[in-house]
């Protein structure tokens, strides 16, 4: 009797123990925006980018300081005179379709990244030759020695570097990817644009040993599954997780936070890290805007409070009046040469435009009002530059025509522009070599195309910079010259708020949006 | 009858052209450009047209226009520049949706409405029926997502009856599916059994004062005899048209409350493809509209045979 309880009993905790194995911890997440393509060199898409990092892994990673960390590779060397690198891949690494992770796959993939990142670009034009000693380790000889070069293969953002097999990475940039395997933590498991993008964790995953940091350190899949729903509603989305159907969101519309207080079930904070700073783009090579005084009668006009304002209402928590173009609190933060867009004075912009001698000629501005905080930015900025002496011309326009609009440097009456306004995210304003507004190379440069040999000069300063000391004395001047010249004004910084069921834990701090790590209670 | 049918087959062939025509070059000549929305925020020039080229949108337009054409005469879509699946396969991902809503607020619609109408013309003037009219100038006037997020608070966050967005396919259940459509159902339904009722009301009232109508009250008709035999049948052809148009708005989408409800449907494939400026998906989704749209006209014309002999001869 006592045998037949013993074995019930074991048969019924085997039955709730299997019970338990077979129970699939999915996560749901609403994240901004949509997926609607999965090749991370072909454009600079946040959410597509932060799918890409659960697929794909990189061969080194930025951590929670700024620094980059060996993620796929195990082993590296420098020789002496910084011109030989040789990397080895760690022990275990797989690929979703269960091939090993090969020389051949890296530096067909590094070769496919530096034909379109502007610093594999830079690498490029300094590599001697890239070659496999074996299986798991390649040699990258350089004609000089480049100090960006690790951070090239550990690139956070636009474009990270990202290690596919090398039937993928021969696609051409531009040509449909055949499949996306990866060898990252999760596995594609299902896409339909517009609605799911989900993946699974890959077993066979060989995580690094560290804590996780940022990007670096182990992604650890503590989840079955990933699920991120496109839900275009902000306030459909907060009722989700309100109703338990969903897991996170990021986005939560700024007038609805005051409804997750008091709310035990939900955790909500600012994220994803440095958040997004908000930019006057000014065209530099059509009147009146070719004239520098002109322009920095436009920094004279602005100021941060007011645009931060209107975007965030009473959540002051929520931004900060920043004077550095590389966003505050970061490595490169400075308030060098700032002066002139931190607080509005109308009376010294008109002045100014008195002295450039304007001659009324209309600012032609793209305001995209499909965007709701283009639309209500754009109005803001009008009322600020009209006070400031400006005639502006607000040309209303979708998103697409002004991303169309925007690369015609032509004049105003060919379909050319002068001024628009946007948004980056931190990860990518922080650093000078991802900081699109920071160079002066004429047509090479952003759009609004500044053409300034000082200014280029000190962006390659930087770039060839040998160690931090050097970078950060580098980006000072940077900064100073950028706003001498007004290659952009910056409005703010702020942060997006994300909301999340207290089930989970282990959310990771970093400037994108980092799904790994993540564990859900029951 | 099939010479009818036939004739209105062999007139599709002519607006079908129309509309591939107007749609195409409405799209090419409008602003926008999606090799710049592929590209991205910091793509350069350089990168944008080896898009373009690779996308063909460099050709001239009329090369364009007629390739496209071609492929459509062969039921050829094309492919999405942006996720490269297939357009008619984005769409047959939306049908289900769109359709299952679409029948089910019509069926809600028609439940509510006709009783609604016929009732208040029969008893019109009277307090009921004023009550009736304001409420399907209510129903017609409040925005459909002033009516939506209300019946969320109310059923999905305070009663947990229904969940608050999401759709959950045929394959998942029929009742699961059903349940994941009701809140999205009667907000849709809220506006269309209110147009349908005030059509059926004022049809209702121009019939009851027919001659045929006084005719079988002077037979000694009962009222119930009088509303369902006589005056029911004849306002047919008018709320059947309404029902048509009516159903064929809801199968073209209806974003707004695709949107509260994060119903993946048809509304929000063609703004989302819009806005990105995904041709394909654009000229697929308005070419499968237009025949949605035919068909259901020529249903609406063969119903009017039901409701009127004349239209038989």
């Amino acid at each position: 009797m006592k045998f037949m309880k013993t074995a019930s009993l074991a048969a019924l905790m085997t039955c709730a123990s299997f019970g338990l194995a077979q129970a699939e911890s999915v996560l749901k997440i609403r994240d901004v925006g949509d997926i609607q393509q999965m090749d991370p060199l072909l454009s600079t898409n946040y959410p597509m980018r932060d799918m890409s990092y659960l697929i794909w892994d990189t061969l080194f990673a930025v951590d929670a300081n700024f620094e980059v960390q060996p993620q796929m590779v195990g082993d590296y060397s420098v020789s002496d005179d910084g011109k030989t690198y040789e990397f080895t891949l760690r022990d275990g690494l797989m690929f979703h379709d269960g091939a090993a992770v090969t020389t051949a796959d890296v530096i067909a993939s590094i070769e496919r990244w530096m034909s379109k990142d502007s610093l594999g670009l830079q690498i490029k034009k300094r590599l001697d030759k890239i070659e496999a000693i074996d299986d798991t380790s390649w040699r990258i000889v350089l004609t000089e020695p480049f100090g960006q070069l690790l951070n090239g293969l550990g690139r956070m953002t636009a474009y990270p570097l990202f290690i596919m097999p090398e039937r993928l990475a021969k696609t051409p940039i531009g040509e449909k990817l055949p499949d996306l395997t990866g060898s990252g933590p999760f596995k594609l498991a299902d896409w339909q644009p517009g609605v799911v993008f989900a993946v699974e964790k890959f077993d066979d995953y060989a995580p690094r040993d560290e804590p996780p940091s940022n990007l670096a350190g182990g992604k650890l899949a503590k989840v079955d599954r990933i699920e991120r729903l496109t839900i275009p509603d902000g306030m459909s989305a907060l009722n989700a997780l309100l109703a338990g159907e969903i897991d996170m969101l990021t986005g939560v519309p700024y007038d609805a936070i005051a409804l997750l207080d008091g709310d035990d079930s939900i955790e909500y904070g600012p994220r994803p890290m440095l958040g997004q700073s908000v930019q006057i783009v000014l065209n530099h090579t059509q009147p009146p805007l070719d004239n520098i005084k002109v322009r920095q009668a436009v920094q004279l006009a602005l100021s941060q409070e007011a645009f931060m304002l209107t975007l965030l209402g009473d959540h002051d928590e929520l931004y900060e009046i920043c004077p550095s173009i590389f966003m505050c609190g970061a490595p490169y933060a400075t308030d060098v040469n700032s002066e002139r867009y931190m607080t509005e004075d109308y009376e010294g912009a008109k002045a100014l435009l008195k002295e450039a001698g304007y001659d009324g000629t209309p600012i032609t501005f793209l305001h995209p009002t499909d965007q709701q905080f283009q639309r209500d930015m754009g109005i803001v900025l009008i009322d600020k530059l009209q006070k400031g002496g400006f005639v502006v011309d607000d040309r209303q326009i979708d998103l697409a025509t002004m991303f169309s609009r925007r690369n015609n440097n032509g004049p105003v009456a060919e379909g050319g522009w002068n001024m628009f306004l946007t948004a980056f995210g931190g990860d990518a304003m922080m650093d000078p070599l991802t900081n699109p507004y920071v160079t002066g190379a004429c047509e090479n440069a952003f759009v609004g195309w500044p053409c300034d040999e000082e200014l280029q000069a000190n962006w390659n300063e930087f770039l060839l910079a040998g160690d931090a000391e050097a970078r950060k004395a580098a980006a000072v001047k940077i900064q100073d010259r950028s706003n001498e010249i007004v290659t952009f004004v910056p409005m703010g910084q702020y942060s997006g708020v994300s909301a999340w069921s207290s089930k989970l834990d282990g959310l990771i701090q970093s400037p994108l949006q980092v799904y790994w790590n993540i564990e859900k209670s029951e | 009858m099939n010479s009818f049918v036939f004739k209105r087959l062999l007139s599709v062939v002519p607006v079908v052209l129309v509309v591939l025509v107007t749609v195409f070059l409405l799209l090419h000549i409008g602003p926008g450009d999606p090799a710049a929305m592929i590209a991205g925020e910091n793509a350069t020039r350089e990168q944008i047209e080896e898009i373009r080229q690779r996308l063909m949108l460099d050709r001239p337009l009329l090369e364009q226009l007629w390739l496209y054409l071609g492929n459509v005469a062969s039921l050829n879509f094309g492919e999405s520049v942006y996720s490269g699946f297939p357009v008619m396969s984005l769409i047959l991902q939306r049908v289900e949706p769109t359709a299952i809503l679409a029948i089910y607020t019509m069926v809600l619609s028609i439940l509510i409405s006709i009783p609604m109408g016929v009732w208040a013309a029969w008893r019109a003037g009277t307090t009921l029926d004023r009550a009736l009219v304001i409420a399907s100038v209510i129903g017609f006037s409040v925005p459909v997502f002033v009516i939506g997020y209300a019946l969320v608070e109310i059923f999905a966050l305070r009663l947990r009856w229904f969940p608050v967005q999401g759709y959950k396919s045929l394959a998942d259940g029929f009742l699961a599916c059903i349940r994941s459509l009701t809140l999205p159902a009667i907000t849709l339904a809220f506006l269309f059994s209110a147009l349908v009722a005030r059509i059926a009301r004022a049809t209702m009232l121009e019939v009851l004062s027919e001659d045929y109508i006084r005719t079988a009250r002077a037979k000694g008709a009962r009222n119930r005899r009088v509303l369902i035999v006589h005056a029911l049948k004849n306002i047919g052809v008018p709320v059947v048209t309404v029902i048509g148009t009516s159903f064929a708005a809801l199968l073209g989408g209806v974003v707004i409350t695709e949107s509260v409800f994060n119903i993946p449907g048809m509304g929000r494939l063609t703004v989302d493809a819009i806005l990105t400026r995904d041709y394909p998906v654009v000229q697929g989704v308005l070419i499968s509209f237009s025949f949605v749209l035919i068909a259901i006209n020529l249903l609406v014309d063969l119903s009017y045979a039901l409701f009127d002999p004349r239209v038989r001869q």
